[in-house]
């Protein structure tokens, strides 16, 4: 089973493509509290990509691709914006009142593995959440 | 209140309880309509610095890390005058995200307005 959505970098469409992700999901057997968190982590990188990659520009392309398959759910966004280095993105530690890097923390968290891949003219996201373990 | 208006679907007319101000939001909050947020909590603060803003969320099922950032940028403003930013009403996605980003103890929670007013 496989969907892609291709969208533009309008936050406008974050609510849409999240909750069309968590129907895949739960269509896939996805437990709720699993398919919440794909579409919560949906959110944060799409986020990521228009805030950080886009730069709030509300026309660029994203396609989002959700795949089932031998248990699992994979995500993958490929977008054509500005490189992205996970390695230097600041996260906030424990207790600090800042609300610096949640969205990488709930990826990191909530998948299982998680791969940003450089290319030539973009990047593409690779997220796996394991629906049994 | 001022004159500052924002979208009332989102956040309703905020209200004085004692040295509490109590606002209401609702549905669900992502990068779209986070900005609409801070537009309103930021005109409620203009009022004056509340000893307590409490901010019922019994009727938001989902928020990202956009929303949260808002709420932190919120309390970061009370605390400097030794104000307390109050979240009553947690659904589940909420509170979860809350957890997840280690900020459920630096707001004080509540099962509701009630509670929250007792603290």
């Amino acid at each position: 089973m496989k969907m892609e959505w291709k969208i533009t970098s309008n936050p406008a469409n974050l609510r849409e493509v999240r909750k069309a992700v968590e129907s895949f999901a739960k269509s896939a057997g996805a437990p709720v509290e699993a398919a919440d968190a794909i579409g919560l982590v949906l959110n944060e990188a799409l986020a990521n990509i228009i805030r950080h990659g886009y730069n709030d520009a509300t026309d660029r392309p994203i396609i989002v691709t959700a795949e089932e398959s031998e248990g699992k759910i994979e995500l993958a966004l490929r977008d054509w914006a500005k490189p992205f280095d996970p390695a230097k993105v600041k996260y906030k530690c424990d207790g600090e009142l800042s609300p610096g890097g949640i969205g990488m923390i709930c990826i990191r968290k909530l998948m299982d593995d998680v791969t940003f891949e450089r290319l030539a003219d973009g990047m593409l996201l690779r997220m796996t959440k394991k629906l049994v373990h | 209140m001022s004159d500052t208006q924002w979208n009332m679907d989102l956040v309703s007319t905020p209200r004085k309880r004692g040295d509490a101000v109590i606002a209401d939001a609702r549905g669900d909050i992502d990068l779209h309509n986070s900005p609409e947020l801070r537009s309103a909590i930021l005109a409620i603060l203009a009022e004056g610095i509340p000893k307590r803003l409490i901010l019922n969320l019994s009727q938001v099922p989902y928020m990202d890390s956009s929303a949260i950032a808002v709420l932190v940028e919120a309390l970061q403003k009370l605390r400097r005058t030794g104000g307390r930013v109050m979240l009553v009403g947690l659904q589940p996605r909420v509170r979860g995200l809350l957890e997840i980003a280690r900020l459920d103890t630096i707001f004080v929670l509540a099962a509701d307005e009630e509670a929250a007013l007792a603290l």
